[in-house]
């Protein structure tokens, strides 16, 4: 194919003219020459020079050959060791398997710390939970330094409840699992019953700060001051759900939710943070302080939308000083959350609902409640001690049944 | 054996598959005649000879500046004479102005790079100064016409793409084939026609604009010597 086209020569033809008329300067054109003829004589030589070396082929092959013999002993003998038996040949058809034969051993490293023993007497678990129709289980969980005794109180509703949802909730530091119930005023007990829930009570390990006036079983998180630095709650959460399918059959659905208030909120929220796969949804109840360093280091970034964590319901109190609305916004942020995707809704009775879509596809609700409003009423109005002042508030407000609501209607 | 003759094989210019069994080493080894070397140094200096003014004028034409020319014409005789022994009888033209501008490229993006752009402001006005020298032989009045002409290419060319200013020099001034052109810069041939066709509807453009604004200076000089 020519792209020639004369009709467009003609018009060209006095540029081309011009063009071809510019010469190399005299000078640019002696001093090419001088050095194209040095060059190429220095390429012959060097050609020549290469060729001198590699012309004894068969000494290179020589050296090559001994050179690799020594590299081949050298590397064997590094890795088998001078004193090493020769490797068996494989048996035919049997391809050696690259997994040792038994169970890996475990590091064991001493503690910096005595792990924290268990108080209690194991016949006389779960005594005073009974009285509330729950039953207790030991737990013993795996830790850097040796193993840790733990227990839980659960209860599992009439029927089959192999599908059941499961709902742990995560006491205040300083309590231990039956005490939770009396601050939440045993409304957690009423949500499980109504939901068909299998209600689990976990139980913190003990303060390594305690004292002897500390209560004996008084329990922290991980995420507490005090907590000793070989335990892992999230660990131990993991192991409670596991011993729940194993053992009895439960949460074959894998819906798991996590409930806290205080600094149980603020585990929840880690563990929610850390491991957004293991849990379908997390209540954190007045959370008593914002997340660290620590608390962000274990999590993957933005919460995944292909994690099976799909809500958090953040509910506090309307603190004059705004600390409260302060440690939610931090948690949201660690939670993906962009401050321009909140919502604040105006509720009747004081009532404050912040709706935030996060950045991975996770919803959160944040209630911020009017000092007059109590998070956890009690059903009939009015304080069960005093049945003062409350008597003419509204029952308004049922937090773990709204928060409840909340992750139902998300899960759809 | 084998394995050392594929390694002397490239080294002697040879291909490694034309040796035959029973292997020889008299005849892999053998350095090639004193004469075939004379042959490649005396066709080199031929090549040299001959298409050193077109690699030059090329280097002008694709915007390398003036004090970098003498460097770039080295640079494309250090890589004919490494690639001696690749290019084709009758390829060298072909092989020597594509290397030039691939090469010539390089200078433009370095000079973009350098703040030192004074000297390439200037060469506008050194342009074509080697064709205005004695040597060239030219009378005064072709003298200015060259020079209007080169003014005219110049500004035609820096009006085009960079790949279109390539193709157009490669093709229109240097009269390469449009094969040629893409065996060169690595791209199609319907690639080096379209673009050509697009330089030349910018250098048509040009020149016109050009001659509108000669003929409009030489009426209002015209009007001036009447009135």
């Amino acid at each position: 194919m020519s792209s020639r086209d004369p009709g467009i020569d003609a018009s060209f033809a006095g540029l081309r003219r011009a063009h071809r008329l510019e010469r190399a300067p005299d000078a640019l054109r002696r001093r090419a020459l001088a050095r194209a003829r040095s060059l190429r004589w220095s390429l012959n030589r060097r050609s020549t020079r290469a060729r001198g070396w590699l012309a004894p082929g068969w000494l290179l092959g020589l050296a090559a050959s001994v050179a690799g013999g020594i590299w081949l002993g050298v590397s064997r003998l590094t890795v088998d060791g001078p004193g090493a038996a020769p490797s068996q040949p494989p048996r035919f058809g049997v391809v050696p398997s690259a997994e040792p034969a038994g169970p890996p051993a475990k590091p064991v490293r001493p503690c910096p710390k005595p792990l924290p023993t268990s108080p209690w007497n194991q016949a006389e678990v779960g005594l005073g939970a009974k009285v509330s129709g729950l039953e207790a289980e030991v737990i013993e969980t795996e830790t850097d330094c040796g193993p840790l005794t733990r227990r839980y109180l659960v209860r599992v509703p009439a029927g089959d409840a192999s599908s059941s949802p499961v709902l742990i909730v995560l006491h205040d530091a300083g309590e231990n699992a039956e005490e939770v119930q009396l601050p939440t005023r045993w409304w957690f007990d009423d949500l499980a019953q109504r939901e068909r829930a299998v209600l689990v009570y976990a139980n913190g390990s003990q303060s390594v700060l305690r004292t002897e006036n500390a209560w004996v079983n008084a329990g922290v998180w991980q995420t507490d001051e005090g907590a000793h630095p070989a335990v892992d709650d999230s660990e131990y959460l993991r192991a409670v759900v596991e011993q729940l399918r194993e053992k009895r059959g439960l949460a074959q659905s894998g819906e798991v939710f996590l409930a806290g208030y205080g600094s149980g909120a603020v585990m929840a929220l880690s563990a929610a943070l850390r491991h957004p796969e293991r849990y379908a949804g997390v209540a954190a109840f007045l959370p008593s302080r914002s997340p660290r360093k620590e608390d962000l280091d274990g999590a993957p970034g933005k919460v995944p939308r292909a994690s099976r964590l799909h809500s958090v319901f953040v509910a506090l109190p309307d603190a004059p000083s705004s600390d409260a609305s302060a440690i939610a916004s931090e948690w949201m942020a660690a939670l993906g959350s962009e401050p321009s995707a909140i919502r604040v809704t105006q509720q009747p009775r004081g009532i404050q609902q912040l709706d935030s879509s996060l950045a991975g596809g996770v919803a959160l609700r944040l209630l911020r409640l009017s000092h007059e409003v109590d998070p956890f009423p009690v059903p009939g109005g009015g304080d069960p001690i005093t049945r003062k002042a409350s008597q003419a508030r509204p029952f308004f407000l049922d937090g773990p049944g709204a928060a409840w609501a909340f992750f139902q209607r998300q899960s759809r | 054996m084998w394995l050392v003759a594929a390694l002397v094989a490239p080294a002697r210019g040879m291909s490694f598959v034309p040796f035959r069994f029973p292997f020889r080493w008299s005849l892999a080894l053998r350095r090639p005649a004193r004469g075939v070397e004379r042959d490649e140094e005396r066709r080199f200096e031929l090549l040299v000879a001959t298409h050193l003014d077109a690699i030059y004028r090329t280097a002008r034409r694709l915007g390398v500046r003036q004090a970098d020319v003498e460097d770039l014409v080295q640079e494309v005789l250090v890589v004919l004479a490494r690639r001696l022994a690749e290019i084709e009888v009758d390829k060298e033209r072909a092989f020597a102005l594509g290397t030039t501008a691939r090469l010539a490229a390089n200078f433009r993006r370095k000079a973009r790079r350098r703040p030192e752009s004074l000297v390439g402001e200037m060469d506008g006005e050194a342009d074509g100064a080697s064709s205005l020298s004695p040597r060239s032989g030219l009378s005064g009045e072709r003298c200015v016409e060259q020079a209007e002409a080169l003014a005219v290419l110049r500004a035609g060319l820096d009006a085009m793409t960079e790949a279109q200013r390539v193709t157009f020099v490669l093709f229109e001034l240097e009269e390469l084939h449009a094969s040629e052109i893409a065996a060169e810069l690595g791209v199609a041939e319907a690639a080096v026609v379209s673009r050509l066709h697009r330089a030349r509807r910018v250098m048509r453009r040009i020149c016109e604009h050009r001659r509108l604004a000669a003929t409009a200076g030489h009426t209002e000089l015209v009007a001036e010597s009447q009135s």
